[in-house]
């Protein structure tokens, strides 16, 4: 989460955003041609797939995962 | 009610044989509270014209009308004026895949690491684990990176021992050149450590393609399996899955380093030999498929607990090494007392460890 900002808002600089949206965060933008490199074109699936930094669920538990709370 | 009050998507709950527990996905937050709430927060989640009635027969008006603010105040639940089309989160769950992640241990024999990887291929298995047991050399590990990088995975993780003959700039190199390797761990490591691999934008927002986790503890196929509140999960996805299955073997195949088929190398069964039998085989037999099935309702203690959606599950280590349906060896945390403890010191395991060969 780094380099995330906090932007603190009164309410009515909201405007029309709905209410629940009360925790704004902002960050730089990305270059947009690093960021395709993160996506790749699967013939397997025909479709574009996103590269994955996280497994969908822990494959095995060989670690000490209080090591990677903030991850 | 004058107000329709709904409990958030997000928001699950369920209860132990002590106390109960509201789980906040999002926030990853837990909520302890008495088990007769639980009752209240089902009546919550029904929305029926009599559950208000039936709740106050339940709890006292005055500690509902506390507990109905408490959860309005942690954003757990909200009020709406009419019933409205609040959807709760929808726990059935399914996948269109039938191998979900797979393992594959090495130690000095590679001869059936490309008939693995072919065969994790075959059974569309995106998502694949490499442990590396033994101290490779740089040719070793190029020639195993070149090899898989012919393959089609989605996320790889690599497991090595620390070794002097692979620099750190090498395992960058696979991070930043191999699409779907985005994690590595090495183990012996001096320190604990995790770096990213990021691709320095200047000004733009730095892109992490993956990261090196430095470990100092060793590599050991025994040391798999211990649960704590750090292996809970918080997607739904996995808490949908856990509910109906087991959140460690469901849509696992692993190969052992002897080249065996197995739920998980560190169990004893095998299906065959990765030589002769082919996944598609082993996919098909009904003993292999059974263990997918054990969820934590129909494991001893376990079905007690009040983390049983969230927990991540063992079915390698168990207190009764007999006994399928025992609680993970490696879970300190006993729901009868509500305490977590040192599994590793409990005089109660001692037999146990050492049939598994921890002591
Ligand atoms: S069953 Fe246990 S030993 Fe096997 S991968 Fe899962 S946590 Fe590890
Ligand atoms: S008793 Fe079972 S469900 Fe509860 S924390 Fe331990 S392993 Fe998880």
């Amino acid at each position: 989460m780094e380099k995330l900002t906090l932007e603190e808002k009164k309410l009515d600089e909201l405007g029309m955003l709905p209410i629940n949206h009360s925790r704004i965060y902002s960050n730089l933008v990305t270059d947009i041609n690093e960021e395709n490199k993160l996506i790749r074109y699967s013939s397997k699936y025909n479709t574009d797939l996103l590269r994955s930094g996280k497994p969908r669920k822990i494959i095995s538990k060989t670690i000490n995962y209080s090591l990677f709370d903030e991850e | 009610m004058k107000n329709n009050l709904h409990l958030s998507s997000e928001v699950i709950f369920n209860s132990g044989i002590t106390r109960g527990v509201i789980i906040d996905t999002i926030r990853r937050e837990l909520f302890y509270i008495d088990n007769s709430f639980i009752r209240i927060l089902e009546l919550i989640e029904k929305d029926s014209n009599e559950s208000f009635e039936k709740m106050v027969k339940l709890v006292p008006l005055p500690e509902l009308h506390k507990f109905f603010d408490f959860l309005v105040e942690n954003e757990l639940a909200f009020y709406s004026k009419g019933p409205g089309e609040f959807k709760r989160i929808d726990t059935s769950w399914e996948i269109p895949l039938e191998v979900i992640n797979g393992i594959i241990d090495i130690d000095t024999d590679f001869s059936f690491y490309e008939k693995a990887l072919s065969e994790f291929e075959k059974v569309d298995c995106r998502e694949l684990q490499i442990r590396l047991f033994s101290d490779l050399d740089l040719t070793e590990f190029q020639k195993l990176v070149t090899i898989i990088n012919q393959y089609e995975f989605h996320y790889v993780e690599i497991h090595l021992v620390k070794n002097s003959y692979i620099p750190e700039e090498e395992i960058r190199r696979v991070i930043e050149n191999v699409w779907f390797v985005t994690n590595i761990l090495i183990y012996g490591s001096e320190d604990n450590k995790i770096v990213r691999v990021i691709n320095d934008t200047g000004d733009y927002f730095q892109i992490s393609l993956g990261t090196i986790s430095y470990l100092k503890q060793s590599l050991k196929q025994n040391g798999c399996g211990s649960i704590s509140q750090h292996t809970f999960t918080w997607s739904k996805d996995n808490i949908r899955e856990n509910i109906s299955h087991n959140s460690c073997l469901n849509g696992k195949i692993s190969v052992d380093r002897s080249g065996y088929i197995k739920n998980c190398p560190s169990m004893a069964k095998n299906f065959g030999n990765i030589a002769s039998v082919s996944f598609r085989d082993v996919l098909n037999n009904n003993e292999f498929r059974g263990l997918w099935l054990i969820n934590k309702d129909k494991i001893n203690i376990c079905k007690f607990c009040e983390y049983r959606k969230i927990c991540t599950d063992c079915r390698a280590y168990l207190d009764n090494p007999d006994d399928i349906y025992s609680k993970p060896l490696k879970c300190g945390y006993d729901p009868f007392t509500a305490r977590w403890e040192d599994w590793s010191t409990n005089p109660l395991k001692l037999k146990a460890m050492s049939v598994y060969g921890l002591v």
